[in-house]
């Protein structure tokens, strides 16, 4: 099987608080991943060590061959769970700063899903809600044609009638060798485009398995099982 | 990929520099005009002088206003939300680095070179020009006397002192926030007391070098000399500009490194 990404041993700690405890994980190439766990659980601090914002206390992450750097940013693409626009700027010149600095980046898909959202391209960051500016990001994210895809809560900000535009739009960009990995809770909105799961719970791995075999060998939904897993 | 980072940088606070710029040379305008005024209406005196006033404030709040986007650049581009993007961007943290130094670099030389044209627009006249002229002439003039030393070589080794001590201030400005990060719950005071734990240490080791050089250039000597040897001035230049030297590079590794190894947006 081919491989993206593959850790080992992931610690992070947060001053004494630890919120990644010794993490193994291997997730293949051309896959929709989806990574599940109750709040808290580490979904974003492991996407953000991958994606080079966080530093782990102890590990080995490895991305396309690579440690997280310059070569591994080159591949992947970004989706964090907090606005990083700055007002000033207009949606052009955030899709110039991505045609700068990312070759594999599309001047045409950006402004082609942008008139399908009804988004002004000249608008600045100032005038928009907060979900319109998660749209633009997501949009500006999947324009690209990376290796992999980090999706940090993609869907949590924004309306129903969005989210599944949202993830129609995550499926049609589905690149046969790109991976996407999608952290989310709102399993139930998810799961429908979903190829294998991960539950993460304290730091920790619980299971990743395949969808397809969630629903046959254990007859259960995802949502199911996830209720099941993490019962409070 | 420095050049596009550049690119941007300046895209970015352009917009804060430009507006700033053309306001200072309006009101230097403004305030000529009315002392231009002055001379010849005799109730305009009170107007003059508040506008005097209003312009000594604006040159200040110019270089203030300055520093302080040179040190909101990085904290909240690179150290803040924004992080998140910039971080992302297939580039190293050197990169970073010399971009958001560049920029503010080039933009102090403008605002020394905006500041300065405004000055000479208010006092634009030949006579204070010749009476500036005649007295750097005597100055250089005693200095040579009492020397019996070119006062050149000097001038330009002060010069150079404080160009690398502008840098050394910069990257060590930067240490500081990157120092600051670091300290979980309470960065900006981190680095509010980073930088003042690193000036302390600058201060220190520069005293500590005037005194090694004392010393090693005749001691107590000098101290019953009427003036420093001419020397000692140029030893204390050299080695200010070593110091600062070792100081800034010392800083641009320390924030590499953290920015490299010990990046945590959170």
């Amino acid at each position: 099987m081919d491989l993206i990404v593959s850790i080992s041993g992931l610690t992070k700690n947060y001053g004494i608080k630890q919120a990644l405890r010794g993490v193994n994980l291997a997730l293949p190439k051309g896959r929709i991943i989806g990574l599940l766990g109750p709040n808290g659980s580490g979904k974003s601090t492991l996407i953000k060590i991958l994606s080079g914002v966080l530093c782990p206390t102890a590990g080995q992450i490895q991305i396309g061959g690579f440690a997280p750097g310059i070569e591994t940013k080159r591949i992947v693409s970004y989706l964090p769970e907090r606005t990083y626009l700055s007002d000033w700027m207009k949606v052009d010149d955030a899709i110039d700063m991505f045609v700068d600095f990312y070759p594999d980046f599309s001047k045409e898909r950006a402004y082609d899903m942008l008139s399908r959202l009804q988004i002004d391209p000249r608008a600045r960051f100032k005038t928009m809600s907060k979900g319109t500016k998660e749209k633009v990001q997501l949009i500006l994210v999947m324009s690209r044609r990376a290796q992999l895809y980090l999706l940090d809560e993609p869907i949590g900000g924004v309306d129903p009638a969005a989210r599944d535009y949202i993830l129609q739009t995550i499926i049609s960009n589905y690149d046969e060798n790109a991976t996407v990995l999608i952290s989310t809770h709102l399993i139930a909105d998810v799961e429908q485009i979903l190829d294998d799961v991960v539950f993460i719970k304290d730091g920790q791995v619980m299971l990743q398995a395949a969808v397809e075999d969630i629903r046959e060998k254990q007859g259960k939904s995802v949502d199911g099982l996830f209720r099941e897993v993490f019962k409070c | 990929m420095l050049g596009k980072l550049i690119k941007h940088e300046f895209k970015a606070t352009s917009r804060i520099y430009l507006p700033m710029f053309g306001a200072v040379l309006l009101l230097t305008l403004v305030s000529k005009g009315l002392l231009v005024l002055q001379s010849q209406i005799s109730f305009m005196d009170t107007l003059a002088g508040l506008s005097i006033i209003l312009y000594v404030c604006v040159l200040i709040a110019v270089f203030v206003v300055g520093f302080v986007v040179m040190i909101q650049r990085f904290y909240k581009n690179l150290l803040g939300d924004e992080g998140y993007l910039m971080n992302t961007l297939p580039v190293s943290p050197a990169s970073h680095i010399w971009s958001k130094f560049i920029t503010a670099t080039v933009w102090s030389i403008a605002t020394v070179a905006v500041v300065l044209l405004s000055i000479l627009i208010l006092v634009w006249n030949r006579e204070v020009l010749a009476t500036i002229g005649h007295l750097l002439h005597q100055l250089v003039w005693m200095f040579e006397q009492v020397y019996q030393a070119k006062l050149l070589p000097l001038v330009i080794e002060t010069i150079i002192a404080m160009l690398v001590g502008l840098v050394s201030g910069g990257f060590m400005v930067y240490c500081a926030i990157a120092i600051g990060h670091q300290v979980r719950g309470h960065r900006l005071l981190g680095a509010i007391g980073a930088y003042v734990v690193l000036y302390m240490t600058t201060q220190i080791l520069s005293t500590g070098v005037i005194m090694v050089l004392g010393i090693a250039m005749g001691g107590l000597d000098m101290l019953n000399a009427a003036i420093p040897p001419i020397n000692f001035l140029h030893g204390l230049m050299l080695s200010t500009i070593g110091l600062s030297a070792v100081i800034g590079v010392a800083c641009f590794i320390a924030t590499n490194y953290l920015l490299k190894h010990k990046l945590n947006l959170e």
